[in-house]
C-alpha cells in the first residue's frame, strides 16, 4: 500500500518535471513573447513596491508592520502571487471554460492520470516562475534590514502554513472553477477567483476587523497564503493561525475533491 | 467461445439543451427564464463485441454514434443502463481501465502543438507507466507501421495533416491498448493517406488481437476495416450484423457496367434493366441479383459489347436505401 502510493508520487511528478519542461520549451520558443511577458510581470512588482513608498513617506506604518516588515511581505506576495498565476491560472484555469465549452479536454480525460491535477497544474507558465526571483532578493533585503536574527524553527512553521495557504488558494480556485463543468461558457468566474486571491492575500492580514475577519479567515482564507507566513517568521509564532490553516486546507481541500468530482460528471463534451 | 470485451444494456443518453430563440428580447426574457428541451441522443441500446472484432458504427450525424462512443471511452456519464468494458464500468475512469482503452478522435489532437513528437510520446510514456524496453520496441513497430521516424523529431505544426494523423496514431498506440474507438480517424485526409490509415488499423488488429470500434462517414473506411456493423438512428440500432448480410438483405440487385462498341437503341437497353446512368458509349443499368447471368448473356447477345463489369452495389447506396426502407417503416 505504501509502495504503491510513493510510486503514485514519484509518477505525478515525473510528469510534473516533463509539463515543467514544456512550460519552459513554450516560453523560448517566442523570444520576444518571453521578454516582454517577463517586463510586464517585474515592472508590476515595481509598480507595487512604489506604492507602498508613497504610502510610507505619510505613515510609520500600517497596522503595527513597519516598513521594512510590509516590504517582506511584499517579497512573499510576489513569490505567492506568480506562484499561483504560473502555476495554476494563466494556462489552466483560466482557459478551463474554454476547454470544456469545445470538447478540448476529451483526451485528457481518458487519460491514466487525475483530471484534476493535470488540467490545473498541467501547463506551467514558465514566465512566472522567473518572475518569483526579484520577489526573494526584496525578502532577502528586507529581512536583512530588519536585523532578525535566524529563527530555523519559526522558518519551518512559517513554510507549513505557507504549503497550507497554496492548497488553500488551489482549493477554492477549484470550488470556483469546477463550476464551468455545469455552466458552460462561465469565462469570469476562474477570474474572479483569480482576483479575490491575488488581492485580498497582499495585505497584513490585521486590518480585515469583524465579519471581514471571518470571511478573509473562514470563507476565503487567503490570509494564510503571504500575511500569516510573513507574520510567524519576522514577528512570532501563532499556534492558532497554524492549527486553522491545517484544519481548513484538509476541508478545503476535500470539498474541492468532491466538487470536481461532482461537476465532471456533468460535462457533456461538444458534438464531433 | 469468444471473450466479451464490450457489454452494453439499455444504454441510455438524455441531453439537456436550452432553447435559444432569437432576437434580443428574447435573449433578454432568457436571462430570467430559460427553457430547456431534453434531446435522448441513445435510447436503450443493447449489443455486445467480442475481443478483436472490428466492428463499424455508422448512422448519420446526429444519430448518437459519437456519444455512445464517448460513453464507452468513460468521457460521458449514461443517463441510464449500463456498460462493461474489459469488465470495467468506463464512467469509474479507473487507471487501469484507461491504459487499455485508446479514443480517438479525428478532429481533435492530443499532440503538442510546439513541441516535437517524440515529447509528447515521452509524456504518453510516463503517463501510461510503460517500461523503457516496452516503449523502444513499441517505438520502433509504429514507425516502421506508420513510416513516420522521419518526422518524430519534427515540431507538430509542420507536419502536413496526413503525417499528424499518423502520429496521433501513434500516440494513441504506443502503450498497445486492447480497445480502440476510433471517431473518425480519416478525416480530411487525402484517398492515399486514407488507405494507409486503413491498412494500419487492420494490421494493429491483427498483430494485437485489439477490438476496434470505428465511426466514419467515408463507407470505404467501414468497407476496408470492420467486419460487423452497428447502424444507428434516432439514438437507436436499426442493424447489427455483418456488412455482407445489410448487402444481401438490402440490396436485391447488382450493377451491369457495358461499354459498347456502337450507338445502342435505349429502348431496347431498357429490357435490359433499369438504366440509371447512360453517356455513350458507357451505361450503368441495375438487374435483379437472381437474374444476373441471364440478363448480361442478354445484353452480350443483344449488343456489339467492347468491355463489360458486373458490380455489387456501392455501400452508400445500400445504406441509404436501407434508411429510407427504416423511415418508411417507422411512418
Amino acid at each position: 500500500m505504501q509502495l504503491s502510493v510513493i510510486k503514485k508520487i514519484r509518477k505525478y511528478l515525473r510528469i510534473y518535471a516533463i509539463l515543467f519542461r514544456f512550460g519552459f520549451i513554450f516560453s523560448t520558443t517566442y523570444r520576444v513573447s518571453f521578454f516582454i511577458e517577463l517586463l510586464v510581470e517585474i515592472g508590476y512588482q515595481i509598480a507595487f513596491i512604489l506604492f507602498y513608498f508613497v504610502i510610507f513617506n505619510n505613515i510609520k506604518n500600517i497596522m503595527g508592520w513597519n516598513f521594512y516588515e510590509i516590504m517582506f511581505l511584499t517579497g512573499l506576495n510576489i513569490v505567492t502571487s506568480e506562484l499561483i498565476l504560473g502555476s495554476l491560472y494563466i494556462f489552466n484555469l483560466r482557459r478551463l471554460p474554454e476547454k470544456i465549452k469545445n470538447g478540448d479536454i476529451d483526451l485528457i480525460l481518458v487519460k491514466p492520470i487525475n483530471s484534476l491535477f493535470y488540467l490545473s497544474l498541467g501547463i506551467p507558465y514558465f514566465s512566472a516562475f522567473v518572475s518569483i526571483i526579484p520577489g526573494i532578493l526584496l525578502m532577502i533585503y528586507s529581512y536583512n534590514r530588519l536585523n532578525l536574527p535566524l529563527n530555523f524553527f519559526a522558518a519551518l512553521v512559517s513554510i507549513f502554513v505557507l504549503i497550507n495557504g497554496f492548497i488553500l488558494a488551489f482549493s477554492f480556485s477549484i470550488i470556483l472553477s469546477s463550476l464551468s463543468f455545469k455552466y458552460i461558457n462561465t469565462y469570469t468566474i476562474p477570474l474572479i477567483a483569480e482576483k479575490i486571491i491575488l488581492y485580498y492575500k497582499d495585505r497584513p492580514h490585521q486590518v480585515y476587523q469583524g465579519i471581514l475577519k471571518l470571511v478573509f479567515f473562514i470563507i476565503i482564507p487567503v490570509v494564510f497564503v503571504s500575511s500569516i507566513p510573513s507574520y510567524i517568521l519576522i514577528k512570532n509564532i501563532v499556534w492558532n493561525y497554524v492549527m486553522v490553516s491545517l484544519f481548513l486546507s484538509c476541508i478545503f481541500f476535500f470539498i474541492a475533491l468532491k466538487v470536481w468530482e461532482i461537476m465532471i460528471k456533468n460535462y457533456t463534451s461538444a458534438s464531433s | 467461445m469468444d471473450e466479451k470485451t464490450i457489454v452494453v444494456k439499455k444504454l441510455s443518453r438524455i441531453y439537456k439543451v436550452h432553447l435559444k430563440k432569437e432576437g434580443v428580447k428574447a435573449s433578454l426574457k432568457a436571462l430570467l427564464h430559460r427553457e430547456y428541451k431534453y434531446i435522448d441522443a441513445v435510447k436503450k441500446i443493447n449489443f455486445t463485441i467480442n475481443q478483436g472484432e472490428l466492428v463499424g458504427f455508422i448512422g448519420p450525424n446526429g444519430a448518437g454514434k459519437t456519444t455512445t462512443l464517448k460513453m464507452l471511452g468513460g468521457l460521458l456519464y449514461p443517463s441510464d443502463g449500463s456498460i462493461e468494458v474489459l469488465g470495467f464500468t468506463p464512467f469509474d475512469r479507473k487507471e487501469e481501465y484507461l491504459k487499455k482503452i485508446s479514443l480517438v478522435l479525428g478532429q481533435k489532437n492530443q499532440l503538442w502543438w510546439d513541441l516535437p513528437v517524440i515529447e509528447t510520446l515521452n509524456l504518453q510514456k510516463e503517463l501510461y507507466e510503460i517500461p523503457d524496453e516496452d516503449f523502444k520496441q513499441s517505438l520502433n513497430e509504429l514507425c516502421t507501421m506508420l513510416e513516420i521516424k522521419d518526422v518524430l523529431h519534427q515540431q507538430v505544426r509542420q507536419l502536413s495533416l496526413g503525417q499528424r494523423m499518423k502520429c496521433e496514431l501513434a500516440a494513441a498506440l504506443i502503450y498497445k491498448p486492447k480497445v480502440l474507438f476510433l471517431d473518425e480517424p480519416t478525416i480530411g485526409l487525402d484517398i492515399f493517406m486514407q488507405k494507409k490509415v486503413r491498412e494500419f488499423i487492420k494490421q494493429y488488429n491483427e498483430r494485437y488481437k485489439a477490438t476496434v470500434i470505428l465511426t466514419s462517414h467515408y463507407m470505404d473506411d467501414v468497407k476496408a476495416i470492420c467486419q460487423r456493423i452497428i447502424m444507428i438512428d434516432h439514438g437507436m440500432i436499426i442493424f447489427d450484423g455483418k456488412l455482407q448480410d445489410l448487402i444481401m438483405l438490402n440490396a436485391n440487385y447488382k450493377i451491369l457496367v457495358p461499354i459498347f462498341n456502337s450507338p445502342v437503341n435505349i429502348k431496347e437497353l431498357k429490357t435490359i434493366g433499369k438504366i440509371i446512368e447512360f453517356d455513350y458509349p458507357k451505361a450503368i443499368i441495375t438487374v435483379p441479383r437472381e437474374e444476373v447471368s441471364q440478363r448480361a448473356a442478354e445484353l452480350l447477345k443483344k449488343f456489339d459489347i467492347d468491355d463489360l463489369d458486373i458490380n455489387e452495389p456501392e455501400l452508400e447506396d445500400v445504406i441509404n436505401t436501407f434508411y429510407e426502407i427504416k423511415k418508411h417503416e417507422h411512418t
